[in-house]
Protein backbone atom coordinates (compact mmCIF):
# COMPACT_ATOMS: atom_id res chain seq x y z
CA UNK A 1 0.00 0.00 0.00
CA UNK A 2 2.95 2.05 1.15
CA UNK A 3 4.76 4.05 -1.71
CA UNK A 4 8.43 3.44 -2.22
CA UNK A 5 10.30 6.06 0.29
CA UNK A 6 11.95 8.55 -2.36
CA UNK A 7 14.83 9.38 0.19
CA UNK A 8 17.94 6.88 0.87
CA UNK A 9 16.82 4.37 3.70
CA UNK A 10 19.01 5.49 6.91
CA UNK A 11 21.89 3.72 8.08
CA UNK A 12 22.28 2.81 11.71
CA UNK A 13 25.43 1.43 14.05
CA UNK A 14 23.25 -0.90 15.86
CA UNK A 15 25.26 -3.22 18.92
CA UNK A 16 23.55 -5.84 20.67
CA UNK A 17 23.63 -6.91 23.79
CA UNK A 18 22.75 -10.14 26.45
CA UNK A 19 21.31 -8.51 28.97
CA UNK A 20 19.83 -5.30 30.71
CA UNK A 21 22.84 -4.81 32.92
CA UNK A 22 24.66 -4.16 29.62
CA UNK A 23 22.17 -2.04 27.81
CA UNK A 24 21.60 -0.01 30.59
CA UNK A 25 25.51 1.01 31.47
CA UNK A 26 26.18 1.35 27.05
CA UNK A 27 23.99 3.62 26.95
CA UNK A 28 24.78 5.52 29.95
CA UNK A 29 28.31 5.84 28.53
CA UNK A 30 27.43 6.71 24.88
CA UNK A 31 25.05 9.44 26.14
CA UNK A 32 27.84 10.60 28.72
CA UNK A 33 30.05 10.40 25.44
CA UNK A 34 27.81 13.05 23.31
CA UNK A 35 26.90 10.48 21.17
CA UNK A 36 23.77 10.68 19.79
CA UNK A 37 21.65 7.65 20.41
CA UNK A 38 18.57 6.67 17.75
CA UNK A 39 17.16 4.77 20.37
CA UNK A 40 16.96 1.08 22.22
CA UNK A 41 15.41 -1.79 21.84
CA UNK A 42 14.17 -4.19 24.50
CA UNK A 43 12.14 -7.10 25.29
CA UNK A 44 10.70 -5.51 28.47
CA UNK A 45 10.47 -2.27 29.83
CA UNK A 46 14.01 -1.72 31.53
CA UNK A 47 13.36 0.59 34.14
CA UNK A 48 16.02 3.75 34.19
CA UNK A 49 16.70 2.95 30.22
CA UNK A 50 14.45 6.41 29.16
CA UNK A 51 16.56 8.34 31.46
CA UNK A 52 20.01 6.63 30.40
CA UNK A 53 18.90 7.45 27.16
CA UNK A 54 17.96 11.31 28.07
CA UNK A 55 14.41 11.11 26.92
CA UNK A 56 11.94 14.16 27.93
CA UNK A 57 9.26 13.09 30.28
CA UNK A 58 6.43 11.63 28.56
CA UNK A 59 3.56 13.68 27.69
CA UNK A 60 1.21 10.56 28.27
CA UNK A 61 0.16 11.97 31.48
CA UNK A 62 -1.11 15.01 30.37
CA UNK A 63 -3.04 12.90 28.16
CA UNK A 64 -4.67 10.82 31.06
CA UNK A 65 -5.08 13.57 32.76
CA UNK A 66 -6.67 15.44 29.99
CA UNK A 67 -8.80 12.08 29.01
CA UNK A 68 -9.89 12.29 32.83
CA UNK A 69 -11.32 15.22 32.69
CA UNK A 70 -13.22 15.10 29.87
CA UNK A 71 -14.86 11.89 31.20
CA UNK A 72 -15.65 13.67 34.11
CA UNK A 73 -17.11 16.89 32.29
CA UNK A 74 -19.14 14.39 30.09
CA UNK A 75 -20.50 12.87 32.87
CA UNK A 76 -21.71 15.96 34.38
CA UNK A 77 -22.96 17.37 31.07
CA UNK A 78 -24.82 13.63 30.07
CA UNK A 79 -26.87 13.31 33.28
CA UNK A 80 -27.54 16.98 34.11
CA UNK A 81 -29.18 16.98 30.48
CA UNK A 82 -30.89 14.02 30.71
CA UNK A 83 -32.47 14.61 33.82
CA UNK A 84 -33.49 18.17 33.66
CA UNK A 85 -32.07 20.49 31.02
CA UNK A 86 -35.11 20.70 28.50
CA UNK A 87 -34.12 22.81 25.76
CA UNK A 88 -35.65 23.61 22.50
CA UNK A 89 -34.65 21.24 19.92
CA UNK A 90 -34.02 18.53 22.46
CA UNK A 91 -35.75 17.81 25.55
CA UNK A 92 -34.30 16.15 28.34
CA UNK A 93 -36.44 13.55 30.65
CA UNK A 94 -36.73 14.82 34.26
CA UNK A 95 -37.89 11.21 36.06
CA UNK A 96 -38.75 11.54 40.07
CA UNK A 97 -36.62 8.77 41.76
CA UNK A 98 -37.25 8.46 45.65
CA UNK A 99 -38.55 12.03 45.23
CA UNK A 100 -35.31 13.14 44.60
CA UNK A 101 -33.93 16.52 43.07
CA UNK A 102 -33.93 16.38 39.65
CA UNK A 103 -30.91 17.20 39.45
CA UNK A 104 -29.22 15.39 42.68
CA UNK A 105 -25.53 15.94 42.65
CA UNK A 106 -25.24 13.41 45.18
CA UNK A 107 -26.33 10.56 42.47
CA UNK A 108 -23.62 12.42 40.38
CA UNK A 109 -21.05 10.60 41.70
CA UNK A 110 -20.59 7.25 40.72
CA UNK A 111 -21.15 8.05 37.25
CA UNK A 112 -19.00 10.97 37.04
CA UNK A 113 -16.12 8.56 39.29
CA UNK A 114 -16.52 6.09 36.38
CA UNK A 115 -16.75 7.66 33.41
CA UNK A 116 -13.46 9.99 34.63
CA UNK A 117 -11.67 6.39 35.28
CA UNK A 118 -12.75 5.02 31.72
CA UNK A 119 -11.89 8.31 29.61
CA UNK A 120 -8.45 8.19 31.15
CA UNK A 121 -7.77 5.06 31.20
CA UNK A 122 -8.60 4.53 27.40
CA UNK A 123 -7.20 7.85 26.23
CA UNK A 124 -3.82 6.72 27.99
CA UNK A 125 -3.93 3.65 25.98
CA UNK A 126 -4.93 5.22 23.03
CA UNK A 127 -2.05 7.69 23.58
CA UNK A 128 0.61 4.91 24.44
CA UNK A 129 -0.68 3.70 20.84
CA UNK A 130 -0.23 6.55 18.97
CA UNK A 131 3.11 7.69 20.71
CA UNK A 132 4.44 4.44 19.84
CA UNK A 133 3.30 4.83 16.02
CA UNK A 134 1.73 1.69 16.46
CA UNK A 135 -1.14 2.57 14.45
CA UNK A 136 -3.85 0.30 12.76
CA UNK A 137 -2.34 -1.43 9.41
CA UNK A 138 1.22 -0.46 10.57
CA UNK A 139 3.57 -3.23 10.28
CA UNK A 140 6.57 -1.60 11.69
CA UNK A 141 10.38 -3.40 10.49
CA UNK A 142 12.67 -4.37 13.44
CA UNK A 143 16.14 -3.33 13.31
CA UNK A 144 17.17 -6.72 14.89
CA UNK A 145 16.05 -10.00 15.43
CA UNK A 146 15.75 -10.82 18.72
CA UNK A 147 14.91 -8.08 20.56
CA UNK A 148 11.18 -9.15 20.98
CA UNK A 149 12.79 -12.60 22.53
CA UNK A 150 16.22 -11.91 25.09
CA UNK A 151 18.62 -9.62 22.85
CA UNK A 152 18.63 -6.11 23.71
CA UNK A 153 19.89 -3.41 21.64
CA UNK A 154 20.96 -0.14 20.87
CA UNK A 155 20.98 1.96 17.74
CA UNK A 156 22.76 4.83 16.79
CA UNK A 157 22.25 6.72 13.51
CA UNK A 158 25.47 7.28 11.31
CA UNK A 159 24.16 10.68 9.53
CA UNK A 160 23.50 12.51 13.15
CA UNK A 161 25.77 15.36 13.95
CA UNK A 162 28.54 14.10 16.81
CA UNK A 163 28.35 10.44 14.96
CA UNK A 164 32.10 8.75 15.99
CA UNK A 165 32.32 5.12 14.55
CA UNK A 166 35.78 4.60 16.67
CA UNK A 167 34.34 5.51 19.78
CA UNK A 168 30.88 4.15 19.69
CA UNK A 169 32.81 0.85 18.03
CA UNK A 170 34.93 1.17 21.41
CA UNK A 171 32.26 1.71 23.86
CA UNK A 172 30.14 -1.09 22.49
CA UNK A 173 32.66 -3.56 22.55
CA UNK A 174 33.97 -2.22 26.69
CA UNK A 175 30.51 -3.39 27.60
CA UNK A 176 30.70 -6.75 25.87
CA UNK A 177 28.56 -6.20 22.94
CA UNK A 178 28.11 -9.66 21.26
CA UNK A 179 27.36 -8.24 17.88
CA UNK A 180 28.56 -4.30 16.16
CA UNK A 181 26.96 -3.99 12.83
CA UNK A 182 25.81 -1.67 10.10
CA UNK A 183 21.74 -1.63 9.52
CA UNK A 184 19.89 0.24 6.80
CA UNK A 185 16.15 0.66 7.83
CA UNK A 186 13.61 -1.20 6.42
CA UNK A 187 11.66 1.06 3.86
CA UNK B 1 13.43 -5.24 37.83
CA UNK B 2 17.20 -4.51 38.87
CA UNK B 3 18.68 -1.66 36.77
CA UNK B 4 21.92 -1.33 38.30
CA UNK B 5 23.81 -3.87 39.67
CA UNK B 6 24.54 -2.78 43.26
CA UNK B 7 27.43 -5.13 44.67
CA UNK B 8 25.44 -4.79 48.21
CA UNK B 9 23.94 -3.20 50.96
CA UNK B 10 25.14 0.06 52.57
CA UNK B 11 26.64 -0.46 55.76
CA UNK B 12 23.44 -0.42 58.26
CA UNK B 13 23.74 1.65 61.74
CA UNK B 14 22.35 0.49 64.93
CA UNK B 15 19.57 2.33 65.67
CA UNK B 16 18.47 3.53 69.17
CA UNK B 17 15.08 5.70 69.96
CA UNK B 18 16.89 9.12 70.92
CA UNK B 19 17.00 9.93 74.67
CA UNK B 20 15.62 13.52 73.68
CA UNK B 21 13.01 11.74 71.47
CA UNK B 22 12.39 9.16 74.09
CA UNK B 23 11.95 12.00 77.15
CA UNK B 24 9.94 14.30 75.21
CA UNK B 25 7.38 11.31 74.01
CA UNK B 26 7.14 10.54 77.59
CA UNK B 27 6.71 14.15 78.96
CA UNK B 28 3.84 13.71 75.91
CA UNK B 29 2.31 10.71 77.58
CA UNK B 30 2.32 12.10 81.19
CA UNK B 31 1.14 15.33 80.41
CA UNK B 32 -1.33 13.87 78.27
CA UNK B 33 -2.76 11.17 80.94
CA UNK B 34 -2.76 14.11 83.33
CA UNK B 35 -4.93 16.46 80.34
CA UNK B 36 -6.69 13.53 79.92
CA UNK B 37 -7.93 12.98 84.02
CA UNK B 38 -8.84 16.31 84.25
CA UNK B 39 -11.08 16.09 80.86
CA UNK B 40 -12.59 12.34 82.63
CA UNK B 41 -13.09 14.90 86.24
CA UNK B 42 -14.42 17.87 84.35
CA UNK B 43 -16.73 16.17 82.02
CA UNK B 44 -16.55 12.62 82.08
CA UNK B 45 -18.37 11.68 78.98
CA UNK B 46 -16.24 13.70 76.94
CA UNK B 47 -12.96 12.42 78.71
CA UNK B 48 -14.14 8.61 78.04
CA UNK B 49 -14.89 9.57 74.15
CA UNK B 50 -11.33 11.24 73.87
CA UNK B 51 -9.74 8.14 75.10
CA UNK B 52 -12.06 5.55 73.01
CA UNK B 53 -10.84 8.21 69.88
CA UNK B 54 -7.11 8.00 71.04
CA UNK B 55 -6.85 4.57 71.61
CA UNK B 56 -8.90 3.39 68.38
CA UNK B 57 -6.75 5.70 66.68
CA UNK B 58 -3.28 4.10 67.13
CA UNK B 59 -4.95 0.55 67.00
CA UNK B 60 -5.85 1.60 63.64
CA UNK B 61 -2.64 2.66 62.54
CA UNK B 62 -1.36 -0.90 64.13
CA UNK B 63 -3.29 -2.82 62.59
CA UNK B 64 -3.10 -1.22 59.29
CA UNK B 65 0.62 -1.56 59.62
CA UNK B 66 -0.04 -5.17 60.28
CA UNK B 67 -1.88 -5.78 57.29
CA UNK B 68 0.58 -3.27 54.78
CA UNK B 69 3.20 -5.89 55.89
CA UNK B 70 0.87 -8.80 55.46
CA UNK B 71 0.34 -7.89 52.20
CA UNK B 72 4.58 -7.32 51.38
CA UNK B 73 4.91 -10.82 52.57
CA UNK B 74 1.99 -12.70 50.81
CA UNK B 75 2.54 -10.49 47.30
CA UNK B 76 6.20 -11.07 47.85
CA UNK B 77 7.14 -7.62 47.60
CA UNK B 78 10.66 -7.07 46.85
CA UNK B 79 10.50 -3.40 46.62
CA UNK B 80 10.12 -3.12 50.33
CA UNK B 81 12.45 -5.27 51.94
CA UNK B 82 14.06 -2.07 52.87
CA UNK B 83 11.06 -0.40 54.84
CA UNK B 84 9.97 -3.95 56.01
CA UNK B 85 10.84 -3.14 59.47
CA UNK B 86 9.16 0.19 59.80
CA UNK B 87 5.55 -1.27 59.64
CA UNK B 88 7.23 -4.42 61.25
CA UNK B 89 7.35 -2.05 64.35
CA UNK B 90 4.27 0.05 64.37
CA UNK B 91 2.58 -3.34 64.01
CA UNK B 92 4.03 -4.13 67.51
CA UNK B 93 1.98 -1.80 68.84
CA UNK B 94 -1.21 -4.63 68.83
CA UNK B 95 -0.66 -5.91 72.64
CA UNK B 96 -0.20 -2.28 74.48
CA UNK B 97 -2.91 -1.01 71.90
CA UNK B 98 -5.62 -3.78 73.41
CA UNK B 99 -4.88 -2.60 76.90
CA UNK B 100 -5.44 1.08 76.50
CA UNK B 101 -8.48 0.36 74.04
CA UNK B 102 -9.84 -2.24 76.46
CA UNK B 103 -9.00 0.07 79.80
CA UNK B 104 -10.90 3.05 78.18
CA UNK B 105 -14.17 1.13 77.07
CA UNK B 106 -13.98 -0.62 79.97
CA UNK B 107 -13.84 2.58 82.08
CA UNK B 108 -15.81 4.49 80.21
CA UNK B 109 -18.18 1.85 79.24
CA UNK B 110 -21.42 3.77 80.28
CA UNK B 111 -20.26 7.31 79.01
CA UNK B 112 -19.31 5.29 75.09
CA UNK B 113 -22.41 2.59 74.65
CA UNK B 114 -26.01 3.58 75.32
CA UNK B 115 -25.99 -0.70 75.32
CA UNK B 116 -24.40 -0.95 78.56
CA UNK B 117 -26.82 0.45 79.94
CA UNK B 118 -29.48 -2.18 81.60
CA UNK B 119 -32.40 -0.24 81.99
CA UNK B 120 -31.97 1.52 78.48
CA UNK B 121 -32.09 -1.91 77.12
CA UNK B 122 -34.99 -3.10 78.80
CA UNK B 123 -37.15 -0.59 77.33
CA UNK B 124 -35.33 -0.99 73.35
CA UNK B 125 -36.30 -3.44 71.42
CA UNK B 126 -34.06 -2.99 68.84
CA UNK B 127 -30.55 -2.92 71.47
CA UNK B 128 -32.46 -6.49 73.03
CA UNK B 129 -32.28 -7.49 69.61
CA UNK B 130 -28.33 -6.56 68.99
CA UNK B 131 -27.79 -8.43 72.65
CA UNK B 132 -26.30 -11.55 71.44
CA UNK B 133 -23.30 -8.85 69.46
CA UNK B 134 -23.40 -5.68 71.89
CA UNK B 135 -23.00 -7.10 75.46
CA UNK B 136 -19.85 -6.52 77.06
CA UNK B 137 -18.84 -10.05 77.79
CA UNK B 138 -19.49 -10.10 73.70
CA UNK B 139 -17.34 -7.18 73.54
CA UNK B 140 -14.26 -7.82 75.58
CA UNK B 141 -14.43 -11.03 74.39
CA UNK B 142 -14.48 -10.39 70.75
CA UNK B 143 -11.98 -7.48 71.62
CA UNK B 144 -9.26 -10.16 72.98
CA UNK B 145 -9.57 -12.15 70.51
CA UNK B 146 -9.54 -9.93 67.90
CA UNK B 147 -6.79 -7.85 68.56
CA UNK B 148 -4.73 -10.73 70.28
CA UNK B 149 -5.04 -12.45 66.93
CA UNK B 150 -3.75 -9.56 65.23
CA UNK B 151 -0.70 -9.11 67.35
CA UNK B 152 -0.07 -12.97 67.51
CA UNK B 153 -0.07 -13.06 64.25
CA UNK B 154 2.23 -9.57 63.85
CA UNK B 155 4.76 -11.17 66.23
CA UNK B 156 4.68 -14.04 64.01
CA UNK B 157 6.06 -12.75 61.38
CA UNK B 158 8.07 -10.72 63.10
CA UNK B 159 10.13 -13.49 64.69
CA UNK B 160 10.68 -15.53 61.41
CA UNK B 161 11.78 -11.84 59.83
CA UNK B 162 14.24 -11.51 62.32
CA UNK B 163 15.52 -15.02 62.84
CA UNK B 164 16.30 -14.62 59.39
CA UNK B 165 18.86 -11.93 59.87
CA UNK B 166 21.02 -14.41 61.40
CA UNK B 167 20.43 -17.91 59.63
CA UNK B 168 19.50 -16.53 56.18
CA UNK B 169 17.33 -19.57 55.60
CA UNK B 170 14.76 -19.05 53.19
CA UNK B 171 12.08 -21.06 55.16
CA UNK B 172 11.43 -17.51 57.06
CA UNK B 173 9.92 -16.13 54.00
CA UNK B 174 7.78 -19.31 52.95
CA UNK B 175 6.49 -19.39 56.28
CA UNK B 176 5.32 -15.68 56.08
CA UNK B 177 3.78 -15.61 52.85
CA UNK B 178 1.29 -18.33 55.05
CA UNK B 179 1.55 -16.27 57.79
CA UNK B 180 0.25 -13.10 56.18
CA UNK B 181 -1.99 -15.18 53.84
CA UNK B 182 -3.92 -16.43 57.46
CA UNK B 183 -3.71 -12.63 58.59
CA UNK B 184 -5.35 -11.37 55.88
CA UNK B 185 -8.49 -13.84 56.12
CA UNK B 186 -8.70 -13.40 59.71
CA UNK B 187 -8.32 -9.57 59.12
CA UNK B 188 -10.68 -9.22 56.24
CA UNK B 189 -13.51 -11.20 59.08
CA UNK B 190 -12.65 -9.36 62.42
CA UNK B 191 -12.21 -5.95 61.27
CA UNK B 192 -15.32 -5.55 60.39
CA UNK B 193 -16.49 -6.74 63.83
CA UNK B 194 -14.21 -4.67 65.59
CA UNK B 195 -15.19 -1.80 64.04
CA UNK B 196 -19.01 -2.58 64.35
CA UNK B 197 -18.38 -3.32 68.75
CA UNK B 198 -16.13 -0.31 69.22
CA UNK B 199 -17.02 2.34 66.90
CA UNK B 200 -20.12 1.62 65.10
CA UNK B 201 -21.91 0.74 68.40
CA UNK B 202 -21.46 4.75 69.77
CA UNK B 203 -24.72 4.87 67.89
CA UNK B 204 -26.43 1.28 68.72
CA UNK B 205 -29.48 2.20 66.75
CA UNK B 206 -28.02 2.78 63.44
CA UNK B 207 -26.13 0.36 61.12
CA UNK B 208 -23.74 0.99 57.70
CA UNK B 209 -23.30 -2.15 55.77
CA UNK B 210 -20.27 -0.18 54.70
CA UNK B 211 -18.54 0.52 58.20
CA UNK B 212 -16.06 -2.69 58.20
CA UNK B 213 -14.21 -1.58 55.20
CA UNK B 214 -14.90 2.22 55.83
CA UNK B 215 -12.72 1.78 58.93
CA UNK B 216 -10.69 -0.94 57.30
CA UNK B 217 -9.39 1.97 54.32
CA UNK B 218 -9.16 4.77 56.98
CA UNK B 219 -6.72 2.38 59.08
CA UNK B 220 -4.79 1.55 55.62
CA UNK B 221 -4.21 5.10 54.90
CA UNK B 222 -3.42 6.48 58.03
CA UNK B 223 -1.38 3.19 58.57
CA UNK B 224 0.99 4.06 55.17
CA UNK B 225 1.17 7.73 56.03
CA UNK B 226 2.46 7.21 59.60
CA UNK B 227 5.07 4.31 57.80
CA UNK B 228 6.03 7.55 55.57
CA UNK B 229 6.44 9.78 58.54
CA UNK B 230 8.79 7.04 60.35
CA UNK B 231 10.83 5.94 57.15
CA UNK B 232 11.37 9.41 56.10
CA UNK B 233 12.59 10.35 59.46
CA UNK B 234 15.08 7.53 60.37
CA UNK B 235 16.22 8.25 56.57
CA UNK B 236 16.61 11.83 57.44
CA UNK B 237 18.59 10.81 60.53
CA UNK B 238 20.93 8.21 58.00
CA UNK B 239 19.57 5.60 59.74
CA UNK B 240 18.14 3.61 56.52
CA UNK B 241 20.46 4.42 54.02
CA UNK B 242 19.47 1.91 51.62
CA UNK B 243 16.29 4.12 51.23
CA UNK B 244 15.82 6.06 48.07
CA UNK B 245 13.25 7.87 45.99
CA UNK B 246 12.39 5.00 44.58
CA UNK B 247 11.18 3.65 47.74
CA UNK B 248 9.51 6.43 48.82
CA UNK B 249 7.67 6.74 45.65
CA UNK B 250 5.77 3.16 46.32
CA UNK B 251 5.12 4.54 49.42
CA UNK B 252 3.46 7.58 48.23
CA UNK B 253 1.32 5.33 45.68
CA UNK B 254 -0.09 3.51 48.62
CA UNK B 255 -0.83 6.63 50.12
CA UNK B 256 -2.31 8.30 47.46
CA UNK B 257 -4.62 5.15 46.43
CA UNK B 258 -6.00 4.78 49.18
CA UNK B 259 -6.32 8.00 50.20
CA UNK B 260 -8.65 7.70 47.01
CA UNK B 261 -9.96 4.08 48.50
CA UNK B 262 -10.98 5.96 51.53
CA UNK B 263 -12.97 8.44 49.77
CA UNK B 264 -14.81 6.02 47.24
CA UNK B 265 -15.83 4.34 50.89
CA UNK B 266 -16.88 7.61 52.42
CA UNK B 267 -19.14 8.31 49.53
CA UNK B 268 -20.33 5.05 48.79
CA UNK B 269 -21.32 4.73 52.32
CA UNK B 270 -23.54 8.35 52.16
CA UNK B 271 -24.73 7.13 48.78
CA UNK B 272 -26.06 4.18 50.19
CA UNK B 273 -28.14 6.13 52.90
CA UNK B 274 -29.26 8.70 50.75
CA UNK B 275 -30.52 6.58 48.10
CA UNK B 276 -32.73 4.54 50.64
CA UNK B 277 -33.57 7.43 52.88
CA UNK B 278 -34.32 5.55 56.03
CA UNK B 279 -34.86 7.09 58.91
CA UNK B 280 -32.95 4.68 60.90
CA UNK B 281 -29.96 5.36 58.96
CA UNK B 282 -29.97 8.71 58.07
CA UNK B 283 -29.96 9.90 61.22
CA UNK B 284 -26.26 9.50 61.87
CA UNK B 285 -25.40 12.18 58.92
CA UNK B 286 -28.26 14.75 60.26
CA UNK B 287 -26.31 14.39 63.59
CA UNK B 288 -23.01 15.77 61.88
CA UNK B 289 -25.42 18.31 59.30
CA UNK B 290 -25.93 20.20 62.78
CA UNK B 291 -24.48 23.35 61.99
CA UNK B 292 -22.25 23.29 64.62
CA UNK B 293 -20.64 19.75 63.07
CA UNK B 294 -20.95 19.79 59.49
CA UNK B 295 -17.82 22.20 59.00
CA UNK B 296 -16.04 19.57 60.06
CA UNK B 297 -17.33 17.05 58.28
CA UNK B 298 -16.49 18.84 55.45
CA UNK B 299 -12.91 19.45 55.97
CA UNK B 300 -12.50 15.18 57.09
CA UNK B 301 -13.54 15.02 52.82
CA UNK B 302 -10.78 17.50 52.50
CA UNK B 303 -8.21 16.20 54.72
CA UNK B 304 -8.29 13.11 54.16
CA UNK B 305 -9.19 12.86 49.85
CA UNK B 306 -8.88 16.23 48.42
CA UNK B 307 -5.27 17.50 49.44
CA UNK B 308 -3.44 14.09 49.49
CA UNK B 309 -5.26 13.49 45.62
CA UNK B 310 -4.48 17.07 44.14
CA UNK B 311 -0.89 16.91 46.22
CA UNK B 312 -0.31 13.48 45.02
CA UNK B 313 -0.85 13.38 42.03
CA UNK B 314 2.07 14.48 39.73
CA UNK B 315 4.95 11.94 39.66
CA UNK B 316 7.83 14.17 41.20
CA UNK B 317 5.62 14.93 44.35
CA UNK B 318 5.44 11.47 45.09
CA UNK B 319 9.27 11.08 45.61
CA UNK B 320 9.20 14.30 47.11
CA UNK B 321 9.98 14.31 50.82
CA UNK B 322 9.53 17.64 51.42
CA UNK B 323 6.05 17.13 49.79
CA UNK B 324 5.59 13.66 51.57
CA UNK B 325 5.87 14.86 55.10
CA UNK B 326 2.95 17.47 55.22
CA UNK B 327 0.80 15.26 53.28
CA UNK B 328 1.41 12.58 55.79
CA UNK B 329 0.71 15.04 58.27
CA UNK B 330 -2.78 15.83 56.76
CA UNK B 331 -3.72 12.27 56.47
CA UNK B 332 -2.88 11.63 60.62
CA UNK B 333 -4.73 14.48 61.51
CA UNK B 334 -7.62 14.11 59.10
CA UNK B 335 -7.78 9.98 60.53
CA UNK B 336 -8.28 11.63 63.70
CA UNK B 337 -10.78 13.75 62.48
CA UNK B 338 -12.76 10.61 61.09
CA UNK B 339 -13.03 8.64 63.90
CA UNK B 340 -13.69 11.46 66.41
CA UNK B 341 -16.80 12.75 63.90
CA UNK B 342 -17.93 9.00 64.46
CA UNK B 343 -17.58 9.12 68.19
CA UNK B 344 -18.23 12.89 69.47
CA UNK B 345 -21.47 13.85 67.97
CA UNK B 346 -22.44 10.52 69.27
CA UNK B 347 -21.40 10.20 72.29
CA UNK B 348 -22.67 14.36 72.57
CA UNK B 349 -26.00 13.52 72.19
CA UNK B 350 -25.92 10.40 74.88
CA UNK B 351 -24.40 12.35 77.76
CA UNK B 352 -27.06 14.77 76.88
CA UNK B 353 -30.21 12.86 76.31
CA UNK B 354 -33.72 13.86 77.45
CA UNK B 355 -32.49 17.23 78.58
CA UNK B 356 -31.62 19.98 75.51
CA UNK B 357 -31.54 22.75 77.43
CA UNK B 358 -27.93 20.92 79.03
CA UNK B 359 -26.83 20.34 75.52
CA UNK B 360 -23.32 22.34 74.69
CA UNK B 361 -23.08 22.51 71.65
CA UNK B 362 -20.07 20.88 69.71
CA UNK B 363 -17.43 20.83 68.12
CA UNK B 364 -14.94 19.92 71.13
CA UNK B 365 -11.93 20.65 70.34
CA UNK B 366 -9.75 21.62 73.50
CA UNK B 367 -7.66 20.31 75.95
CA UNK B 368 -9.39 16.78 76.66
CA UNK B 369 -8.72 16.06 72.97
CA UNK B 370 -5.43 16.84 72.86
CA UNK B 371 -4.53 15.25 75.92
CA UNK B 372 -5.71 11.90 75.41
CA UNK B 373 -3.61 11.60 71.98
CA UNK B 374 -0.69 13.05 73.37
CA UNK B 375 -1.45 10.41 75.93
CA UNK B 376 -1.65 7.23 74.03
CA UNK B 377 0.68 8.82 70.95
CA UNK B 378 3.66 9.50 73.48
CA UNK B 379 3.34 5.87 74.54
CA UNK B 380 3.08 4.88 70.72
CA UNK B 381 6.17 6.98 70.33
CA UNK B 382 7.71 5.22 73.14
CA UNK B 383 7.04 1.85 72.06
CA UNK B 384 7.67 1.87 68.49
CA UNK B 385 10.53 3.80 68.92
CA UNK B 386 12.27 1.03 70.99
CA UNK B 387 11.10 -1.93 68.93
CA UNK B 388 12.37 -0.25 65.81
CA UNK B 389 15.66 -0.45 68.13
CA UNK B 390 15.47 -4.15 68.79
CA UNK B 391 16.25 -5.47 65.53
CA UNK B 392 18.70 -4.24 62.91
CA UNK B 393 16.62 -1.79 60.37
CA UNK B 394 17.59 -4.28 57.14
CA UNK B 395 16.26 -7.60 57.05
CA UNK B 396 19.61 -7.86 55.70
CA UNK B 397 19.71 -11.56 54.28
CA UNK B 398 15.78 -11.72 52.61
CA UNK B 399 16.23 -13.25 49.22
CA UNK B 400 14.31 -10.09 48.07
CA UNK B 401 17.42 -7.89 49.20
CA UNK B 402 19.15 -7.14 46.29
CA UNK B 403 15.80 -6.31 44.06
CA UNK B 404 14.96 -3.97 46.47
CA UNK B 405 18.39 -1.98 46.53
CA UNK B 406 18.28 -1.93 42.89
CA UNK B 407 14.27 -0.75 42.91
CA UNK B 408 14.08 1.86 40.44
CA UNK B 409 11.10 2.97 38.75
Amino acid sequence: MHDAAPQAPRSFLVGVFDDEHAILAVTRAIAAAGLPIHDCFTPYAVHGLERAQGLPRSKLTFVCFGGGAIGFLTAVALQTYTQGIETSFLSGWPLNVGGKPFIPNTAFVPVCFELTVLFAGLSAAAGLLLFCGLLPGRQPKLLVDGVTDDKFAIALDTAAPGFDEAKARALMAAHHAVEVSYIAEAA
Amino acid sequence: MSAHAPSGPAPQPDFHLPAPIRNAALACAVLGAAAFGYGVMSEAWRGWSNGLISAYYFVSIGVGAAFVLAVMHVTKAGWGIVVRRVPEALATWLPLGLVTLGAVTYFGMHHLYEWSNAETVAHDHLLQHKQPLLNPAAFFGGMVFMIGGWAALVFAMRRHSIAQDTDGDEKHTHANVRLGGIFLVFFGLTITFGALQWLMSTEPHWFSTMFGVYQFAGAHVAASAVIVLFTIGLQRGGFLPNVNDNHLHDLGKMMFAFSTFWAYIWVMQYLLIWYANIPEETGHYLARWEPDWVKLWGLNAVLNFVVPFFVLLPRPNKRNPKVLVPVACTIVVGHWLDIYLQVMPATAHLAHHGSPETVSHGPYLGVPELGAFLMVGGLFVVVVGSMLGRASLLPGRDPYLMESLAHDQ
